[in-house]
């Protein structure tokens, strides 16, 4: 892993140290706001149009293969709420700067009219530039992937089918090889 | 554990215990162990062992994603959610609501703490670690506040006596900054962290990478854990109460054992607004109660009192008992009542990527992660000009999720049902001197809903503070860089006094009844009969987390007061 990668994976680290429960919260999982249908959906955080683009994103991000999409288990939905309802004035005001930044860049690319194909070659485009102009696009669009996939792997549906869920571990045991819990990740 | 209905009648005991919690509860223990009939007041509610209503959620099954709404805090919470980390969904139950308790603050103080059977033995952070003579000395030599009147002589075959029944899990090391007790088997470093311990010692040989010493039974022994203990699961649940008794609290240990005796008498929702003084004897008779449900005002009376009402609890009692005798507050002839109000701080540390052991993972989430004692100031080799006494680090290794920065769509998905790097993070934790101007105080033109005056704050972080924490931001980094760890961050975001949840010292113990409230035996010089166990008692407040020493101490002051009670003299 080079220094960059390095940076990135932990960009969502930063600050929270030791604290199990930090740790746990911010990687927690999150009902879908107990809406079922989409169109009962009114975004708490979102303007209607950003919403829309957002339930676009998560799936651009995330899209359905074995498993289901990111939409599909109201990540959209999460994050809309969990900004709007949970984060503190200042989380959410230096969230929303970065969101409306990396935003209107998107719209600037006709995002919102592009295919999957052209969305994901937009989103790409971001990951590998090089332009120091695109840096706060590219910080903004980074911490909403984080959050994509943090809401993502904290659902009931992943943890319990497509990660290692197990509630009551029983004695701990330091040092296991990977492979014997299939390289895959502890749900909780 | 059962509501006693004779508490309610029957108003004299041989004994009194103010509060339930780690101290209150052991103290009402060893004197019910001893055959003394016990009342044990508790202002919040009763809580029994088992009752803990998020203790088998997941986090998909709480609101919010554990998170409470900014609507919420707003109301209810504003002082108790300042810390950012402990209010949550899964322990608002356990946090009083700023608007139900308030308090005032000349200079922020976080006081946190929840009402209720146990008190914060629930949500404690379990970390158990002898205190030392570099400890019990320091005042002394070094003229700061007062002398500490007791040793490690004094107190270690009372950590020998309180350690096996509260099960500690840990590794013994033999270092005179914290010196070994009797332990379980530790939740052992990980992969990482083992690694982190070597790379760090080849650099800084005494700077010692330990398993965090934690009251959970990695090993449970039903002849010597009594009470509702059982095995840990490594669950790391343990805040919102273990139906698995798997660490200790009052419910889980101390209660039980005390009711079993049959010399127990547990009396929830009972606000203790004052001591009762005879200044014809000089002594105590007993205490003013008001149920918090119906407002009922009761005396119950006692030979002896132990105050275990938490440090800024038992203080604003204390300071509310006044008399002719006592205008300022019981036992407060030396004016040192409410003053010296210590914590530790923290706030400040270093986190990084940990390089390595991509094959191998751990199984089970370990209560604890690793700690680093102190090891500055603690002889004349790691002595330091700038600053006094020392630190010590929390921290652990574990792995993160899996998200590689380049990766997005169906290649994104490859990557993240799989484990991701190690990930270090370590948080400094350090002493606090006792400053006479730091102290809390009672607003007597201010009441709460039961007519209790307002506690007051007035107490800062200071200049020695300051520099520690700089130091201990710098020797993290270093561990980090020592051990090869990548984007290496540091922070140091000063705490507000309160904010560890350690606050101590404010009815110190010390040699002379005219500097401090207490004696070696944390009798009160003043009244004889009257006796203080929890965390007001502390004349330092050293590194370690002080929970195990307000144990020991308290099981050694009831030791005391039963002799004193055989001899006549209580």
């Amino acid at each position: 892993m080079n220094r960059r990668d390095a940076i990135k994976y932990t960009s969502l680290m930063t600050g929270t140290a030791v604290f199990p429960t930090v740790l746990s919260s911010l990687f927690a999982s999150c009902n879908s706001n107990g809406v079922k249908n989409e169109l009962d959906y009114h975004p708490e955080f979102f303007e209607l149009e950003d919403f829309k683009m957002v339930t676009s994103l998560v799936d651009i991000i995330l899209p359905k293969t074995d498993s289901p999409s990111a939409s599909e288990l109201g990540v959209h939905r999460i994050i809309d709420h969990m900004v709007g309802a949970t984060y503190r004035p200042d989380e959410r005001e230096s969230f929303e700067t970065r969101f409306n930044l990396f935003a209107k860049y998107l719209k600037t690319k006709g995002f919102k009219e592009g295919s999957d194909e052209e969305k994901l070659d937009i989103l790409i485009g971001i990951i590998n530039s090089n332009d120091p102009a695109l840096n706060e696009v590219k910080s903004g669009f980074q911490e909403f992937r984080q959050l994509t996939v943090a809401f993502y792997l904290s659902t009931e549906e992943i943890a319990e089918n497509f990660l290692n869920y197990l509630p009551v571990p029983g004695p701990y045991q330091a040092c296991i090889n990977v492979e014997e819990v299939g390289n895959k990740a502890w749900a909780i | 554990m059962n509501f006693s209905i004779k508490g309610k009648n029957e108003k004299s005991y041989d004994a009194i215990v103010i509060g339930s919690g780690i101290s209150g509860g052991y103290a009402a223990m060893e004197l019910c162990k001893k055959g003394y009939k016990t009342l044990i007041l508790e202002r919040g509610r009763n809580v029994e062992h088992g009752q803990y209503p998020t203790a088998n959620l997941d986090n998909w099954d709480l609101p919010n994603q554990n998170r409470v709404p900014q609507e919420e805090v707003k109301k209810h919470y504003e002082k108790q959610d300042r810390l950012n980390w402990w209010l949550r969904e899964d322990n608002k139950h356990w946090v009083n609501k700023d608007d139900e308790y308030p308090y005032e603050e000349i200079k922020r103080f976080d006081w946190i703490r929840g009402h209720h059977v146990g008190g914060r033995s629930i949500m404690w952070g379990k970390h158990c670690y002898r205190w030392s003579d570099i400890d019990f000395e320091a005042n002394g030599k070094e003229g700061v506040g007062v002398d500490w009147p007791i040793r490690y002589k004094d107190i270690e075959p009372w950590y020998n006596y309180v350690e096996p029944f509260v099960g500690i899990a840990g590794q013994a090391e033999g270092l005179k900054q914290v010196p070994d007790g009797i332990f379980l088997p530790p939740f052992e470093l990980n992969c990482a962290e083992q690694d982190f311990r070597e790379k760090v010692a080849e650099v800084y040989p005494d700077r010692i990478i330990t398993p965090g010493r934690v009251a959970n039974l990695s090993e449970y022994n039903p002849k010597v854990h009594l009470g509702k203990r059982g095995q840990c699961q490594t669950r790391n649940r343990c805040w919102r109460g273990c139906p698995y008794g798997g660490y200790f609290s009052s419910q889980s240990a101390t209660l039980p054992v005390a009711f079993e005796t049959g010399n127990l008498s547990l009396r929830p929702d009972s606000i203790v607004s004052e001591i009762i003084y005879d200044s014809s004897t000089n002594k105590a008779t007993g205490v003013r109660v008001k149920d918090a449900n119906t407002g009922e005002e009761i005396e119950y009376f006692a030979r002896i009192i132990f105050c275990n009402a938490s440090t800024v609890g038992t203080t604003a009692l204390l300071l509310n008992s006044r008399s002719e005798s006592f205008p300022d507050g019981l036992g407060n002839s030396s004016g040192e009542l409410g003053h010296n109000i210590m914590d530790h701080h923290y706030g400040m540390g270093a986190s990084g990527v940990y390089p390595g052991f991509e094959d191998q993972y751990y199984k089970g989430r370990k209560p604890v992660g690793f700690y680093i004692p102190r090891f500055t100031n603690i002889d004349e080799a790691s002595s330091r000009d700038d600053y006094r006494r020392g630190f010590g680090y929390q921290g652990g290794i574990n792995r993160i999720q899996n998200v590689p920065s380049d990766a997005i769509g169906k290649d994104l998905k490859e990557n993240i049902f799989k484990p991701g790097p190690y990930h270090l993070g370590m948080t400094c934790f350090g002493e606090m001197l006792p400053y006479h101007e730091n102290k809390m105080f009672l607003d007597f033109d201010k009441k709460d809903k039961n007519g209790m005056p307002l506690i007051t704050f007035d107490a800062e972080l200071k200049e020695n503070e300051l520099k520690l924490r700089k130091h201990g931001v710098e020797c993290a980094v270093e561990m980090l860089e020592a051990a090869g760890c990548t984007d290496i961050q540091s922070y140091n975001s000063l705490t507000a006094p309160g904010a560890c949840i350690h606050e101590m010292g404010t009815a110190r113990m010390g040699k002379d009844s005219k500097t401090s409230v207490l004696n070696k035996w944390n009798q009160m010089h003043d009244v004889s009969n009257v006796f203080v166990t929890d965390g007001a008692c502390m004349t330092s407040s050293g590194t370690q987390n002080p929970s195990i020493t307000y144990m020991a101490l308290t099981a050694r002051a009831v030791d005391y007061a039963d002799r004193e009670v055989k001899k006549g003299n209580l």
